[in-house]
């Protein structure tokens, strides 16, 4: 077979694209097959997702490349909105900027309008105004601040180099934790105290707890199963176990637990305080309080009646993303009546990552 | 002290608009101005206060002593029409003082006759928030900075810049950098 001809059955376009709508009843099974396999790789089943894998190609053994096309050309199609064309980023070249003195460069910047008769309607407002609009945006929702910010040099300088946002920023988060033991100083004072005044870094450097979304554990684990009867295959068959822990904490200092095989798809919209209307069960309430170095004790209800259940994590950072996961230290039960206490294994734990959710607002 | 009297609040284009000193008050700036000026008065005026509005004022009051001018060299009279009819609607309603040590506090939201006041050009908007601002009018101040701040709201950046007609001045490695570095201070 030709190049063209190859190409042909594939009925790949000129451009690269795929024309699903030329796909035979096979080829759209297998596709469909793939793409549900990818959508479970990325939630972390790995047993469903090599089992999808394996059904899709057995239909159409091609089924990766022309299900790539698609994807990429999914994405860059001007109908999605989010996907704006991006120049080319010279990744060595990002990491080689200080982002700090760059966003210091930008003092004298002003803000370049886009048709240049109308200057933007923002220079009239002068900057305390800007950095008042911004201080609103940080108290309505988590992003709008940075998306406002992003937009220009001038904005960035002032959203992110000005030291008002971070202590506006610091000043809604901390309030919103719960110590173990009362603070006697002031934010001010915490942060004159150890970190010399600058809200930056004590947001960077001092532990917290995220409320507008949920943290994820996934956990795999391997398991041997038995032969079927009469088979005759070498080994035994090898099964991926993949469940999930689920924790939604709330400032007013509960949160809720859950253990359970559906996926984050399933779960995460359902996490809350109507969990059960919405068909959750097995969410455990439980309550959390940490220490001002970031060790977080969750006590509360679990699946035996009569007893306590209670986990100790420590909040610690995912590279460049700051106190976004939490790492298992302790996890045991307590007898109510007794006081007895038993410790679990945390071999098969692994930690949580915090992954935002639009609709957990706070 | 004389509670009868009539504030002239005067426009940068010469209009003049009477007020009632309870409207006029809405304003901290004329607020304090009166206060200090009445005292002044009763005290025959010994006191040297180098405020230029302040004397420009005094001596208005001078000349008639039932009337007050209060200038607001920055504030056209389409503006300050809108900002006197906002007074006027508030005059019996105290706004609580603004406690500074309750930052972490959310913000209430937008008051329904506030943002229906508000709802005018953006321009108007921003001549609104400025005058609110030279004239220390804290709730309308908030009222409108909250308008904008609406309008940025749920937005991608790329969206923002339209509505406020920003060019992206970033080269695409520092916008990058920029974003690398900030964006897990987004989730709290």
């Amino acid at each position: 077979m030709t190049l063209d001809s190859q190409l042909q059955t594939l009925s790949i376009k000129s451009d690269g694209a795929v024309d699903l709508s030329k796909l035979d009843d096979k080829q759209r099974r297998a596709y469909d097959l793939f793409h549900q396999a990818n959508e479970k790789e990325m939630e972390g089943a790995m047993s469903d997702a090599v089992e999808l894998y394996r059904k899709a190609y057995k239909l159409d053994e091609k089924v990766d490349r022309w299900y790539r096309y698609q994807d990429i050309t999914k994405q860059a199609s001007p109908h999605n909105k989010n996907t704006i064309e991006k120049p080319a980023v010279d990744l060595e070249l990002v990491k080689k900027i200080n982002v700090q003195e760059l966003l210091n460069s930008f003092n004298e910047d002003q803000i370049t309008p886009e048709e240049e008769n109308e200057p933007s309607p923002l220079h009239l407002l002068s900057d305390d105004l800007l950095i008042y609009i911004m201080e609103l945006l940080c108290d309505a929702d988590s992003s709008s601040w940075f998306y406002f910010a992003i937009t220009c040099k001038k904005l960035s300088y002032l959203g992110f180099h000005n030291k008002s946002i971070w202590e506006k920023l610091c000043k809604i988060v901390y309030s919103r934790q719960r110590y173990d033991e009362d603070t006697p100083c002031s934010q001010d004072q915490i942060c004159q105290n150890t970190w010399k005044g600058d809200w930056h870094l004590m947001l960077s450097q001092r532990p917290f707890l995220k409320f507008n979304g949920a943290y994820i554990s996934i956990i795999n684990y391997y398991r041997e199963g038995g032969r079927p009867d009469m088979s005759n295959s070498w080994s035994n068959p090898i099964r991926c176990v993949t469940y999930y822990r689920f924790v939604r904490f709330y400032p007013d200092g509960t949160c809720q637990r859950l253990l359970t095989f559906l996926s984050p798809k399933i779960v995460v919209p359902r996490l809350n305080k109507n969990y059960h209307e919405l068909g959750l069960e097995n969410v455990f309430r439980g309550t959390w309080k940490m220490t001002m170095d970031g060790q977080v004790l969750i006590t509360g209800e679990g699946s035996v009646e009569g007893y306590s259940f209670s986990e100790t994590l420590q909040i610690k950072n995912l590279g460049r993303m700051k106190h976004h996961k939490l790492h298992w230290i302790s996890a045991y039960f307590q007898n109510k009546d007794d006081g007895e206490m038993k410790h679990f294994s945390l071999a098969k734990e692994r930690p949580f990552t915090f992954s935002r959710v639009k609709s957990y607002s706070v | 002290m004389s509670k009868e009297k009539k504030i002239v609040i005067v426009s940068s284009d010469n209009e003049k608009f009477t007020v009632d000193r309870k409207v006029a008050e809405k304003s901290i700036l004329i607020k304090n101005m009166l206060e200090d000026l009445l005292s002044n008065e009763d005290h025959n005026g010994d006191n040297d206060d180098d405020n230029e509005l302040l004397r420009d004022a005094a001596a208005v009051d001078n000349n008639d002593l039932d009337v007050i001018e209060i200038p607001t060299p920055n504030v056209r009279s389409t503006v300050l029409k809108l900002i006197i009819e906002w007074c006027e609607h508030y005059k019996d309603i105290s706004f609580p003082d603004e406690n500074q040590d309750e930052d972490s506090k959310k913000t209430p939201p937008i008051d329904e006759w506030d943002k229906n006041f508000l709802n005018v050009d953006q321009e108007m908007l921003y001549e609104i928030i400025l005058a609110a601002n030279y004239l220390n009018i804290r709730p309308l101040l908030y009222s409108g900075c909250k308008m904008v701040a609406e309008m940025i709201r749920g937005k991608s950046p790329e969206e923002i810049r339209k509505t406020f007609n920003i060019v992206n001045d970033f080269s695409p490695e520092e916008e990058a950098a920029i974003r690398r570095e900030n964006e897990w201070a987004e989730d709290r």
